[in-house]
Formats: structure tokens, sequence, C-alpha cells
């Protein structure tokens, strides 16, 4: 669960993700919100984004800071896109590529619907977060261990949707991700904030999954048709020669 | 009042075998290697998206050199074809409805290929402007691609002048430039 309300932008998360999974830094540029690095890439599986919040009824500002990373979905869209099975979902709910299978099509990067699969051109491969399925279930993930704050908790997934409800109630806030009959099924990751998640630049969950998938599975069974045609061709060739030597 | 040219009627060949297509072929070298190079991003596409569960990691080096390079190839042929085809009457001729699809698949199997490929070294060095400009293009490309390709093999294998097209367009050079020799001679 990520816990807005409690995020301080240490950054402490970013950091840990790099240190764990041996990630080298990169260079960045210090954009105008603070956000640094900009975008996840091939070798940042997580970071913070920075919001600056103005309301104009009290002329004030307030910062709120979004952990960003791989939604861990339920029904997860890349793992469906991938031709060659390069994306697996574990037990725990962790979803994982495996660099050694990926072929670097795209077609991942293409499906998500949070834009979470990063492409490196120099590697030719993709990667995201994995929750850190290295490390679980024995230890949390790498996160959730270095947030100072508790604004990453981990937990079985439904002990952290009664969690998010409490929190909801607590804070008279919203929830984002816990849905279980949309398109993803809902998310492994689930947020809390005082105020909707949309506005933070999440998008709606399932609001986005498009058509690609299941047209691009059902596209291949015009190959039964094609086949068939070209057997009976094959078959009406090969009656009208010996026909013709008779 | 005008003249007509009393042109005698072309005879449509009714044997067709595969020594002599080959070789009409063979005499049109960019229809050949137009085809030559279809074929092959057609198989190893297809290696990628019906074969992909089982080879997984081997399939790299085909999508980035069988499939990527010789798509590029593709992506340079393609135009030279398609102009000598407008460009000769003898062949726009032979051109039947079916054909006119293809290219207009082959039109769409590009473009997307070029969109799925504009995140890929060593084009984004080149062309670093290009998956941006392409914008939402560039995500809906794979399934444009994917479904382009099903349903050229579909319209190709089931309808006449499709799938055979190229080695029965170079047959019938081969026919009528035989006769033309012919006629020259006799």
């Amino acid at each position: 669960m990520v816990d807005v309300t409690k995020c301080v932008g240490c950054r402490a998360c970013q950091v840990s993700c790099k240190r764990w999974n041996g990630l080298p830094g990169e260079t960045t540029t210090l954009k105008s919100d603070w956000t640094n690095p900009p975008t996840l890439s091939y070798n940042t599986y997580t970071h913070i984004r920075f919001n600056l919040d103005y309301d104009g009824n009290s002329d004030t500002t307030e910062w709120r800071f979004l952990n960003w990373r791989c939604m861990q979905c339920k029904n997860p869209a890349c793992l469906e896109a991938c031709p060659v099975d390069a994306i697996v979902k574990t037990e725990e709910g962790a979803v994982v590529v495996k660099t050694e299978r990926c072929i670097g099509c795209k077609f991942c990067v293409s499906a998500c619907p949070f834009g979470i699969p990063q492409y490196d051109a120099q590697v030719g491969k993709v990667s995201k977060c994995h929750m850190c399925s290295d490390r679980i279930p024995e230890k949390e993930p790498a996160c959730v261990q270095a947030c100072p704050t508790d604004a990453l908790v981990f937990d079985e997934r439904g002990k952290i949707i009664e969690m998010a409800a409490q929190r909801k109630a607590k804070i008279n806030g919203h929830v984002y991700g816990d849905v279980d009959n949309k398109p993803l099924g809902g998310t492994g990751f689930i947020y809390v904030a005082d105020v909707k998640l949309q506005s933070l630049g999440l998008p709606e969950v399932g609001e986005k999954v498009s058509l690609d998938i299941p047209i691009m599975t059902n596209a291949k069974l015009l190959l039964i048709p094609a086949v068939a045609g070209g057997l009976l061709y094959l078959a009406a060739w090969r009656k009208k020669r010996m026909e013709e030597r008779e | 009042m005008a003249k007509y040219k009393d042109v005698k009627e072309f005879e449509y060949p009714t044997r067709v075998t595969l020594t002599r297509a080959l070789k009409g072929l063979w005499k049109e070298k960019i229809s050949m290697l137009f085809h030559v190079l279809m074929a092959i991003l057609l198989i190893t596409g297809l290696a990628i998206d019906l074969l992909g569960v089982f080879l997984g990691g081997w399939l790299s080096s085909i999508r980035t050199v069988a499939h990527g390079y010789v798509g590029v190839a593709l992506v340079i042929v393609f135009p030279i074809y398609l102009v000598k085809v407008i460009a000769t009457r003898r062949m726009r001729m032979l051109m039947a409805t079916v054909n006119y699809i293809d290219f207009a698949l082959y039109a769409l199997l590009i473009l997307s290929g070029i969109a799925i490929a504009s995140a890929n070294q060593p084009w984004i060095n080149t062309f670093p402007w290009l998956p941006s400009a392409l914008g939402y293009f560039r995500q809906i490309a794979p399934t444009i691609h994917t479904v382009t390709t099903y349903a050229w093999l579909f319209i190709s294998m089931l309808f006449p002048g499709g799938f055979l097209h190229g080695i029965a367009t170079g047959y019938m050079i081969l026919i009528y430039r035989g006769k033309e020799h012919e006629k020259a001679e006799g």
C-alpha cells in the first residue's frame, strides 16, 4: 500500500531499489517540479513524482509525493501481450520480466495502461519493478524496508485492502487500485490519498485497457481458413494434374 | 476517325510450372527481391508470434537481424517496386484487385513496422525525434502489425491472384516476353 499522505518525498525507496537491484545511476535533468529522475527507465524501477497543488480559495500550496512503479496488476496486460512468455506472475503476485526470454518486441510497452515497462535500445530488452520477487516472501521489498515514514506497507492483498479502507475512512480520502471487476482485476499496489489519485496523474484502473490484446489473439484465427483454403487449392491443383496425366 | 491498332488478344496461359514461374520472377529482379524479402519477414514474423512460447530468447537475434534488418531492406525496396509497378504498363495490367489490397496491407505493415522499430538502435540514434513524432500510432503499431499480417495471409490465401501473385506475375511476363521475342523473330 502506498499512503500518499505519509510520503515526505525523501526518495529512500528510489535509492534502496537501485541498491538492491544493482541498477546503475543515470544522467538526469532536474525539472521544475523536482521529480528526479523525470521518468522511469530501464535502470530506474521506482521513483517519486512530485506534485505541487495550489488551492486558489485559500491561496495555499501543498506538496504531494507519489511513489510510482509497476502496479503488479492481478491480470497484467503486459503478460497477455508478450509473445514469448517472458513475463510471468509469481505466487506472491509479482509480475516479473524474465530478461533472458525477452526479445525486445515492446508489445508489453504498448499494452501496459500505466506506461511501466521500459525498453532500452542499447540492451534491446525491457525491464520494470518486480516487487523484489527475489526477496519476498521472506523479506519485504527493498523500497518498503527503506521507507522511514511507513508510507509504503507490504502485506497480503486482502489485508492491504482492509488497511486502505480504514485509512480512507480516517483521512476522508480516496483509494485507488482495489477494484476487482475491472479489466486488470485491480492492482497489487493500492494507493490511499486525501485527494483523488487521478489528480496526481494516475489513470482510471481499467479505463485505458484497449482491445489490442483480444484483437491480436483472435487475429490468429484467420490462419485456420487461410490454411484450409491453401490445402483445398493444393488438392484441387493435384486433382487437375492427375486428370491431365490420365 | 481515329485509327485503332490491331492488337492480338492476349492468351492467358493455362499451364503453370514452377520452373517457368521462377524463371519469370528471375527476369523481374525487383519483384523477385521484394517477394523474397517478404517471405523471410513473413516466416520470421510468424515464428516470433506462433513459436515464441517455445523458443523464447532464441528469437531475439531472429527478431533483430532476420526480421529487423531484412525489414529495413524491404522498406527500401518497396517504393522502388511500387514505382516500377505503377510505371510499367505491362505489370499494371496484370494487377488484380487483390494485388491492390496486398499493396495497401504492405504499406500498413511497413508503416507499423517502422513505428515499432523507431525505438530500436540504430534508428533511435539516427532519428531520435521519430518515436515522439509517431505518438499514439507507436502504441497501437504492434496490434496493427500483427493483425495486418494475419489479414494479409487470409486475403492472399483465399482470393485468386493473392498469395502466388508474384510468381504468377513473373510467369505471365515470361510468356509475354516469349511471345514478343517470337514475334520479333518471325
